[in-house]
């Protein structure tokens, strides 16, 4: 991927830091490219760097093209949104992906395993399921579960993923709130998911003004 | 299993007084006495190696191989060489490094020992700083609660009081002994933290909380440990005596002395004492100090492969001898696993180790540094940096 390339700017991302990675590990990634580039020979110059959030554009003007200057490839240690937005704003240099973007989740540091909560659907129903998504965390995506593979809890399709259908009538009977269940959902709409092609939104008038000219980091 | 490996301590029961004082002494509980020959025997599963037993024992039937009087001595005559007027004698826990105290006072020419614990040093000790011509002791000990061996600043305290009388006795000016307490704490930058959250995570003892947008670490709840220091993402976390550019400095002084194979040892303080006093000696053991194992940094593992060491090794506490709440060690094997899989991009993960060691024993640091050299030596090659 980042055959032939001499000058590497690695840049981390503080942004959402889940996990972080930020100076430190743009540091790490520098020395570990340093180490492997140098044994071909020849002369290697990376250097590390970070900005606050590789997503934001105003965040990226402040400090992210003084230190892509004269770099030929940039290493970006984001999600895909800060690769994608990097290689937007500035297509003078390609950017590469230092990691692979796999899902909306959350972290349980205790247990160490981050774990897939959110499809992005666009059209919420955490309200009524008691803060669980039977959208996500559903393997079928069911809205009118439990289906019958559900077993002691877990689900059929692998048994390290709890049934969201039975966190989500636990929580219900915890909060005292069976309604939900003890009817039939109609079918949701869709077309606020992957229908139609790529998803754009546009922001209300109010968020277009100017950006601010000094943003404190 | 080889032969069993040698107790630092022991006590001799033939002559001694059962007086109990090293029992009462013991912050531990890892003395006890037999209730029916009234002999005092010493449990090395509870005992921490503090020594505070040794300056306890008022008939010197204790004997230890860690600081015991005569090394104390020659440490003693060795920092004196240059004839100073003034000693400081630190903790090793507030105090690791002589930059730490330079300034702190007005004396200019300074000779420097520093200890593990001061709780260890016998009276016999401050009245030959008054024989060998000092005119100013300026003891350094952690304040009561930092203390990693519960009553090692008290009873250094109780040593002194003690000392000082006793130099009176001797005719010596008795306020040339002078104590101070210190800490070594985590400090915040609050313009480079992120608020990720990673030091409330890591810290053993709940020191950093978030608050709007920002960490911020408690420093009556701090032990100095550095954990969160090697894993701030943000660089954000300095603290005295093991800052980020600091180590990595030397780091790369150390990789560049003399000798082969280089082999970097990351010391936990607490886990190893003997080779601590002694300079690189252009072999191949160079040792980077640690406030705690788990202030072994990723980073640093790495910048030293790349200033061409051979091998890296981290030597943590035993588990029941960790000074931070048992998760020192653990935080370290975290790093290590880190490490170890950078490490196997380049094909080198085999020149790193993770020994745990305890100063009970002795020769077990040795003897680990021992067995890794031979596992360089078959290790395939590529280590040695560029």
């Amino acid at each position: 991927m980042l055959q032939g390339r001499r000058r590497i700017l690695v840049l981390g991302c503080d942004g959402c830091t889940q996990p972080p990675r930020g100076l430190r590990e743009a540091q790490t990634y520098r020395t570990l490219l340093e180490m492997a580039l140098g044994r071909k020979g020849g002369e290697v110059d990376c250097v590390a760097g970070t900005v606050s959030k590789q997503c934001d554009t105003a965040l990226l003007a402040q400090n992210y093209p003084e230190l892509v200057k004269g770099r030929d490839a940039v290493l970006s240690l984001s999600c895909a949104l800060g690769v994608q937005l990097l290689s937007l704003q500035y297509p003078e240099v390609p950017v590469f992906p230092g990691q692979n973007t796999v899902f909306l989740g959350y972290e349980h540091r205790d247990e160490g395993w981050l774990r897939e909560a959110c499809q992005a659907c666009g059209d919420c129903v955490l309200g009524e399921t008691g803060g669980i998504c039977p959208v996500a965390r559903c393997s079928k995506s069911l809205l009118n579960g439990p289906c019958g593979g559900s077993h002691d809890g877990k689900c059929e399709v692998r048994d390290d993923i709890p049934c969201a259908w039975q966190l989500i009538h636990d929580r219900l009977r915890q909060l005292d709130r069976n309604e939900w269940i003890d009817g039939i959902v109609p079918p949701r709409d869709w077309r606020s998911s992957r229908d139609g092609g790529v998803r754009y939104q546009k922001k209300d008038e109010d968020w277009n003004e100017p950006a601010r000219k000094e943003v404190k980091r | 299993m080889e032969a069993e490996p040698k107790f630092f301590m022991e006590i001799h029961v033939e002559n001694c007084g059962n007086c109990v004082y090293c029992l009462s002494a013991c912050p531990f509980e890892a003395i006890s006495q037999d209730p029916e020959t009234k002999k005092v025997k010493v449990d090395p599963k509870k005992c921490v190696a503090c020594g505070i037993c040794y300056s306890a024992c008022p008939s010197g039937q204790i004997t230890t191989a860690h600081y015991n009087i005569d090394v104390l001595n020659s440490m003693l005559d060795a920092a004196v060489a240059g004839n100073p007027s003034t000693l400081v004698l630190s903790c090793r826990g507030s105090a690791p490094e002589r930059r730490d105290v330079e300034g702190l006072w007005e004396e200019k020419e300074l000779a420097f020992l520093s200890l593990p614990c001061i709780g260890r040093v016998p009276l016999q000790f401050y009245i030959r700083c008054a024989e060998v011509g000092l005119q100013k002791v300026h003891i350094l000990v952690c304040e009561d609660e930092y203390c990693r061996m519960k009553k090692g600043s008290p009873v250094a305290q109780q040593k002194l009081e003690a000392a000082r009388l006793m130099l009176e006795d001797l005719g010596y000016d008795s306020s040339m002994l002078d104590l101070k307490k210190g800490v070594v704490r985590a400090e915040l930058d609050s313009n480079r933290c992120i608020a990720c959250g990673n030091c409330v995570w890591v810290c053993p003892y709940h020191a950093p909380r978030l608050v709007t947008g920002t960490a911020a670490v408690d420093a009556n709840l701090c032990k100095g440990c550095g954990i969160c220091v090697a894993e701030c993402p943000a660089l954000a976390i300095r603290m005295k005596g093991s800052e980020h550019e600091e180590l990595m400095k030397a780091v790369k002084e150390l990789a560049a002395a003399p000798g082969k194979p280089k082999v970097l040892a990351m010391v936990c303080r607490w886990a190893e004492y003997l080779h601590f006093d002694r300079p690189v000696e252009g072999g191949a053991l160079r040792v980077l100090p640690m406030p705690c194992s788990g202030r072994g940094d990723v980073l640093h593992i790495l910048e030293a492969f790349r200033n061409g060491v051979d091998g890296v090794l981290l030597a943590t506490c035993v588990d029941e001898m960790c000074k931070q709440e048992n998760r020192g060690d653990k935080r370290a094997q975290a790093h290590a696993a880190r490490a170890r899989g950078l490490l196997r991009q380049l094909g080198i993960d085999g020149r790193m180790r993770v020994s745990a060691v305890t100063p009970k024993y002795l020769g077990q640091f040795e003897s680990e540094v021992e067995a890794f050299i031979r596992e360089l030596g078959a290790a395939p090659p590529g280590g040695g940096g560029k």
